[in-house]
């Protein structure tokens, strides 16, 4: 009898290891969909960064567009003034006055950070397998993902970066990046809108 | 009329308050133990530059610094003894993880440090290699608080 058990659990725990692989492939095409659907997004957010060593936080304001296919403007207001503008293949970034314009085709770096903040932000990211291993769960009001960097430069600077999509909008609500010692920063986003038309003038690049 | 002056005496009072701790909130460098302070950071070599924001805290006479970007992305960690002017770089970036770059970092910031530390400005120049080292205070605007 007890044989007959074992063997039933043995032959079972595959069919409960897929179902659940099922259930999260369902929820990332759901979020990738989504993801495919978005025109536009318009939001502002709220960036806390949290130091173990120093038992403090920083939080920082600011304000986001997006635009299909690969336009960003990610702008910091208070305490500080800092703005990253992403264009096709350019990257400009805005600080005291100073106005710099790269090529991301030229700067390997900046071409990993652009495509890393633009995924993140719209939920792009959870197609990419080579950069990020994806686990979800899901609570009755939001799904959670967890990314595990595959990058030797990624893994340096985060452990995880995880994810929290509301179900009611199907759209990102927060980033938590999560670094080896302990420190994280979490961006939240706040006021979104949702495919209303976004300005041009946003993601000038000269 | 006396009522008036009694009130008015109150909000100058509340306000000469407010201001004080608002001064004594500047930030500046964290001279006593359990000062804090924040600073706007650039760093600028001879064809670019790096910008981001250093936080600090003076636990014991040791200052404990963290450098990272604007995004939040660490760039380094490292303390500086007040009384020994010595910087030990605790932690720093991949590509920046070289012995030879780590001693460079560590010599320029004990100069700044100690810069900071005498309330001479906020900046200095490797100009053998042609570095500049700039830290700025952060004015808290709005809700940038600590813990």
């Amino acid at each position: 009898m007890r044989k007959i058990l074992y063997s039933l659990l043995i032959a079972l725990l595959p069919a409960a290891a897929m179902a659940q692989t099922k259930n999260e492939q369902q929820i990332i095409q759901t979020i990738n969909k989504a993801s495919a659907g978005l025109k536009s997004m318009e939001c502002d957010f709220v960036q806390t960064k949290h130091l173990k060593m120093l038992n403090d936080k920083m939080v920082a304001n600011g304000k986001m567009y997006y635009k299909q296919p690969d336009k960003l403007h990610w702008e910091y207001t208070s305490p500080y003034k800092y703005t990253f503008i992403l264009n096709d293949n350019k990257v400009v970034l805005k600080k005291n006055g100073r106005n710099d314009v790269i090529d991301i085709n030229q700067n390997k770096m900046f071409r990993e950070i652009a495509r890393l903040i633009m995924n993140t932000v719209v939920g792009k990211s959870l197609g990419d397998s080579k950069t990020f291993k994806a686990s979800v769960k899901e609570s009755p009001s939001e799904w959670t993902v967890t990314l595990v960097p595959q990058k030797k430069e990624m893994k340096q600077m985060w452990t995880t970066i995880v994810l929290t999509f509301s179900r009611s909008q199907q759209m990102i609500s927060t980033v938590r990046m999560c670094e080896k010692n302990g420190d994280y920063t979490l961006i939240e986003m706040k006021n979104v809108k949702l495919n209303k038309p976004v300005s041009d003038a946003h993601f000038n690049v000269r | 009329m006396r009522h008036w002056v009694r009130k008015l005496a109150i909000l100058f009072v509340a306000f000469c308050i407010s201001v004080g701790v608002m001064a004594q909130d500047s930030r500046h460098f964290p001279h006593s133990d359990g000062e804090r302070a924040r600073y706007n950071v650039q760093i600028d070599f001879r064809k670019a530059y790096i910008s981001g924001i250093c936080m600090m805290l003076n636990e014991g006479g040791t200052v404990n610094c963290c450098v990272f970007n604007e995004f939040g992305v660490p760039a380094m960690t490292y303390t500086y003894n007040i009384a020994t002017g010595k910087v030990k770089i605790i932690s720093i970036i991949g590509k920046m993880n070289r012995w030879y770059i780590k001693k460079m970092i560590r010599r320029d910031l004990a100069q700044l440090m100690s810069v900071l530390h005498k309330d001479e400005g906020g900046e200095y120049t490797n100009s053998r290699v042609g570095v500049k080292y700039s830290f700025t205070i952060l004015n808290d605007t709005d809700n940038g608080t600590s813990e």
